[in-house]
């Protein structure tokens, strides 16, 4: 086990032992959250106060910011096997295996920053309507409002 | 680690028609499942909904409140049981060579699953549904 640790650290691979070494780290993180979630939800029933507890601390800065973790790790996970089942179902994709992992990842940031973002909510929505109504220069929800109005959605 | 290829895909399809080929499509289809039911569960919890207002209250008045959602949810639980455990055997025949270890290890990776599946329906097929909101 010492043996293999050492070759993961040390191994300096190419994109597809990247993808492979990635493939592994977030499926085992996604495994040990698994577990900590079907407990907790089991909690939900067993004792609802516990269960309320820990809620809070998910809906914290530190528990938002490991959401976000376990997204991405989600994510990775889900686009890198995708990757690993076209090339499965069509072998002669092989030949664009460095392709489709770099288009994962366009994929992962295009949808992992805006994710990001809506987690984040709580700690830049209100701050920027203040920032921005509260001088009463521009309302983020005016202007929206404006222009669904003006081109008559509204 | 001598049945991976890393250099260009997931683990090769075994050869034969016995408990490994099994395994390898378990793998991919329940992928596929999770593809769909875990992404989703996600946008659903994190971007629809907001962790803040996800109370014990909340899953029995709306989150569970029909059928459907708790179906969705459990195939989800089998779905990604039947993954993530088939996942980490891999991992382990991979990383412990010890005939005496790997039964020890796997027998344990087993028995968590097995109370997880456990845990996981009871709470799916037994919280109570509160009424006041049955949208």
């Amino acid at each position: 086990m010492r043996r293999y640790l050492g070759l993961m650290a040390s191994y300096r691979g190419r994109e597809g032992t990247w993808a492979w070494m990635f493939h592994r780290i977030s499926g085992v993180a996604v495994w040990a959250f698994v577990i900590l979630h079907v407990i907790d939800i089991y909690l939900a029933g067993g004792d609802p106060h516990a269960y309320d507890d820990l809620l809070a601390f998910y809906a914290s800065l530190p528990g938002r910011i490991m959401e976000i973790l376990l997204g991405a790790a989600l994510l990775y996970h889900a686009l890198n096997g995708m990757r690993i089942l076209i090339i499965d179902l069509w072998p002669s994709m092989t030949v664009h295996h460095k392709k489709m992992w770099y288009g994962s990842w366009v994929i992962f940031f295009a949808l992992g920053i805006p994710g990001a973002l809506i987690i984040m909510r709580p700690y830049w929505r209100e701050p920027l309507d203040d920032l921005l109504g509260g001088g009463g220069v521009v309302h983020l929800g005016g202007i929206l409002d404006g222009l669904l109005r003006a081109t008559g959605v509204l | 680690m001598a049945d991976i290829s890393p250099i260009t895909r997931g683990r090769r399809k075994p050869t034969g028609s016995g408990r490994e080929v099994t395994i390898w499509y378990l793998m991919r289809i329940s992928g596929v499942a999770l593809f769909v039911l875990a992404l989703s569960h996600y946008i659903i919890q994190h971007f629809i909904f907001d962790p803040s207002e996800q109370t014990a209250e909340w899953i029995a008045t709306h989150r569970w409140n029909q059928l459907i959602w708790r179906v969705t949810d459990w195939a989800l639980l089998m779905a990604v049981l039947v993954h993530s455990f088939l996942g980490m055997r891999t991992v382990v025949l991979d990383m412990v060579k010890g005939p005496r270890a790997r039964i020890v290890i796997m027998s344990s990776l087993y028995l968590l699953a097995a109370i997880l599946f456990v845990l996981g329906t009871i709470v799916v097929a037994t919280l109570e549904v509160k009424p006041g909101v049955t949208e």
